[in-house]
């Protein structure tokens, strides 16, 4: 009984200090590795709160998907030199 | 092209833009710390309810008979969701904006996808069959095969020729659509919008789910590429040989 | 299925979502299809609008199972009015686009980027108008909260198609305001549940109380839907947003989006035991936006970050009120509704007029539009007729509003109220004038340019404001509709 109440206090902190790295994160890299971490771990806190329909769709969804995005969406704006981003004017504004 | 006079940078008072957006974070924590300190008594919820009616529903699970019958109109609408996810993420994307970099096709890569698809397939269609009973739903499912779809979609994977490209935008459609005729159907045989009972249900919820997984895999997947099909007017300045890769 | 006599509650939801998908099918612009089920939705709404005004209220059972286990979609006179409203505003903004990106294309090599902007615009318009007439005919706060979800994710796509820098970002940050009112709404609606084991709209409505968590849960949701709806201080959003869209989607997002949160904000607020509380809460931030909104929109340089302006000043008319709604005469509810139904019409034309100038013109710097009437006569009558509804001049529909919010906080002997309103119409016609002016100048033209606009863009606009005006001639139609309870 003490181990698990150990372990969900220690589930909790843990996903609180990793939201707060995620956010003071500066390199948004990082910033998305944390961020599948913390997805991982709240699925394990949804397991513990005997919601594995939750669990699953977070840990695929929350972490798996969302993660990929990220990282998709961070090589695209990265590898946008600063002369190619070029949005086009809307030609209403002539 | 002479400058209008613009509305006022943003830079000039962010500050006190930021404060109402604070004050509601505090009203979220207040509200969790009270929840946490002062449980209350707790009201028993629907859970009795569910129960009462799952005979009726016709699924054992019930998360499933709760999304998939009891409150499908919710379901039917976050399909939609979904669909208008990728819409706005296409609607985004711009042909003459930088080409992204082509990563090396690495054998790593290619081998791991050879293993790794198929059973995440199986993986899905387990767990949407699984969802009847215990764990698992459309969700889940389509969060699998999307999975499946990104992967393959990291090097342009030639697996992907297996899905024809015009059908792209049909399968992203098929669930809410699929979804959509259901409901209409019912109230063709007379019953209320999305009205279905015990014998025939099962199979019903079956093919909605069905159905449903295989749209938000597509989305999913093709909300990780980001990028519409080509249509026909404009197929003559692109590679036709690329397949369905190119809507990433 | 479809006769006369059985409910129409579900189609103004259906009809709509079905286009959505269709338009999305097409492989080219679906202009065609996108009018067709504009028609059908706009059809299928009136319709409902005629039952509830026929037969009462409506109610349909999801999948045939009751709340508290289902979900059930009611139409009572207020929701039908907000339907009957969206169908009116929606189908003269469909008309308007079909002549709007027929006239954008001039066959040089950006047409293609048109045609996509096009292409994208029917399937979001028809999917938040779905979601919009589910959010007012929804029994349900889960529901209630995935249409909230489709309708702002709608309204981003539909603010970021212009493509514009200024309008990416304002579309951005409306995505982050709007996920944060969505959240905040979503934590309220666990209270909710947690405490009254229901998530029916009308049951939680019944079983407010000063208890701590129902408290809570309703500064929650509230706080949602002020965000959501932008009254001030929460404004800071909107104006970018809605001044830098296309001009048919500043239309529906001024003229209809921030009228779903404020319709649910009213259905939550519209109890007595609360408005007696805290009602004057929401009236002394409309105040603040009444005034706030009129100066800004006073200072700008442009037409439409004007009308925009305009927005954020008129949405506090529709809060300001509250504290009206405990009138024992129970006029408070008709004052209000009739507010944002004129406000929807009159703005709605100004955004489309305001259009139409921008793209015959190639800008809307409001000192430069001195002539434009000469061109535009139409569009420009549809501009002043709106104005006028606006600052509440007789014969509109913003008379009558107005009149019965002077009236009804006289007659309570709240006097700083008949007073504000007052103050905010003298604000209004400042300006409104202001932007009339540039419009009906007398001055020529040094040359006169080819008419480029479709005719439908211009009498669009003044088909809406007709509307605006003749609401204030036919007042007993809506109000009888608003009294189905």
């Amino acid at each position: 009984m003490t181990a698990v109440n150990a372990f969900d206090i220690l589930l909790c902190l843990t996903l609180i200090w990793l939201a707060w790295q995620v956010l003071a994160s500066r390199d948004p890299f990082r910033a998305v590795v944390l961020f599948i971490s913390f997805g991982m771990l709240m699925a394990l806190g949804w397991v513990r709160l005997q919601a594995p329909d939750l669990a699953l769709a977070e840990a695929a969804i929350g972490s798996g998907l969302t993660g990929a995005l990220f990282l998709s969406a961070l090589r695209k704006v990265t590898g946008t030199k600063k002369d190619e981003r070029r949005l086009d004017r809307d030609e209403e504004a002539q | 092209m002479k400058k209008g006079g613009k509305g006022r940078t943003p830079r000039d008072n962010r500050g006190w833009r930021l404060l109402p957006v604070m004050a509601l974070l505090l009203l979220f924590l207040a509200a969790l710390a009270r929840a946490y300190l002062f449980p209350g008594a707790s009201a028993a919820g629907l859970a009795a309810r569910v129960d009462a009616s799952l005979a009726a529903g016709g699924v054992g699970s019930r998360v499933t008979a709760v999304l998939l019958n009891f409150r499908a109109y919710d379901t039917l609408l976050e399909c939609f969701v979904l669909l208008l996810g990728v819409m706005v993420v296409w609607s985004l994307w711009r042909p003459d904006g930088a080409k992204s970099r082509e990563p090396a096709a690495g054998a790593i890569l290619a081998s791991l996808e050879r293993l790794l698809v198929p059973l995440m397939i199986m993986v899905g269609s387990y767990l949407l069959w699984a969802g009847s009973d215990r764990a698992g739903g459309a969700f889940q499912a389509g969060a699998i095969l999307g999975g499946a779809g990104v992967l393959l979609l990291l090097d342009s994977s030639p697996l992907l020729k297996v899905f024809p490209k015009r059908g792209l935008v049909p399968g992203l459609c098929l669930g809410p659509l699929f979804f959509l005729s259901v409901g209409i159907a019912a109230m063709a045989w007379g019953g209320n919008f999305l009205e279905y009972r015990s014998p025939e249900a099962s199979l019903i919820i079956i093919a909605l789910e069905g159905a449903a997984a295989f749209s938000i895999g597509l989305c999913l997947a093709a909300l990780f590429g980001g990028r519409p099909p080509e249509r026909q007017a404009e197929d003559g300045r692109d590679q036709p040989s690329r397949n369905q890769g190119e809507f990433r | 299925m479809i006769s006369p006599s059985s409910s129409w509650l579900i189609w103004p939801i259906i009809v709509p979502l079905l286009g959505a998908v269709l338009c999305f099918l097409a492989g080219k612009p679906p202009r065609r299809t996108g009018l067709l089920f504009a028609v059908l939705t706009g059809g299928a709404s009136l319709v409902l609008g005629w039952q509830v005004l026929a037969r009462g209220i409506e109610s349909h059972a999801l999948g045939a199972w009751r709340p508290p286990l289902g979900i059930s979609l009611r139409a009572d006179g207020a929701a039908a009015l907000m339907v009957t409203m969206t169908a009116v505003t929606g189908l003269a903004v469909s008309i308007y686009s079909g002549g709007y990106f027929q006239s954008r294309l001039t066959g040089d090599d950006r047409d293609r980027r048109r045609l996509a902007q096009e292409q994208y615009f029917w399937p979001l318009w028809l999917l938040l108008w779905g979601a919009l007439n589910g959010l007012f005919l929804s029994g349900d706060v889960f529901n209630i909260y995935i249409c909230l979800e489709l309708v702002a994710l709608s309204s981003v796509g539909l603010t970021a198609l212009s493509g514009k820098p200024p309008s990416l970002v304002a579309a951005m940050r409306y995505l982050l305001v709007s996920l944060l009112g969505s959240l905040s709404f979503l934590l309220g609606v666990g209270f909710f549940y947690k405490t009254c084991s229901t998530l029916e709209l009308a049951a939680i409505i019944g079983a407010l109380a000063p208890t701590p968590p129902m408290i809570m849960a309703l500064a929650l949701v509230s706080a949602g839907l002020l965000l959501k709806t932008a009254l001030f201080p929460f404004h800071f959003w909107l104006p970018p947003a809605h001044a830098n869209a296309l001009s048919p989607v500043s239309a529906i997002l001024s003229g209809l989006v921030i009228k779903g949160t404020w319709y649910l904000f009213y259905r939550f607020w519209q109890e007595e035991i609360l408005l007696a509380a805290v009602g004057a809460l929401p009236a002394i931030l409309g105040g603040g936006a009444i005034i706030w909104g009129a100066f800004q929109a006073f200072s700008q340089q442009r037409l439409k970050m004007l009308v925009a302006y305009s927005t954020v000043a008129q949405i506090g008319y529709l809060f300001v009120a509250f504290p009206l709604l405990a009138d024992p005469a129970g006029m408070g509810g008709p004052a209000l509704f009739y507010f944002a139904i004129s406000h929807s019409f009159a703005k709605g034309a100004m955004f489309l007029a305001a259009g139409t100038f921008l793209l015959q013109m190639g800008h809307d710097r409001i000192d430069d539009l001195a002539g434009v009437r000469q061109i535009l006569p139409v569009s420009s009558f549809a501009f002043a007729l709106g104005g006028l509804s606006l600052m509440g001049l007789p014969p509109s529909g913003g008379f009558i509003a107005k009149y019965l919010y002077v009236t009804t906080a006289i007659t309570q002997g709240r006097w700083w109220l008949a007073l504000l309103v007052v103050l905010g119409s003298g604000l209004t016609a400042a300006y409104v004038f202001r932007a009339v002016a540039a419009i009906l100048s007398p001055r020529l033209l040094e040359e006169r340019p080819q008419l480029a606009v479709a005719a439908s863009m211009q009498w669009s606009a003044l088909a809406l404001a007709l509307m605006a005006m003749l609401l204030g001639i036919v007042a007993t139609l809506p109000l009888a509709l608003l009294g189905v309870k």
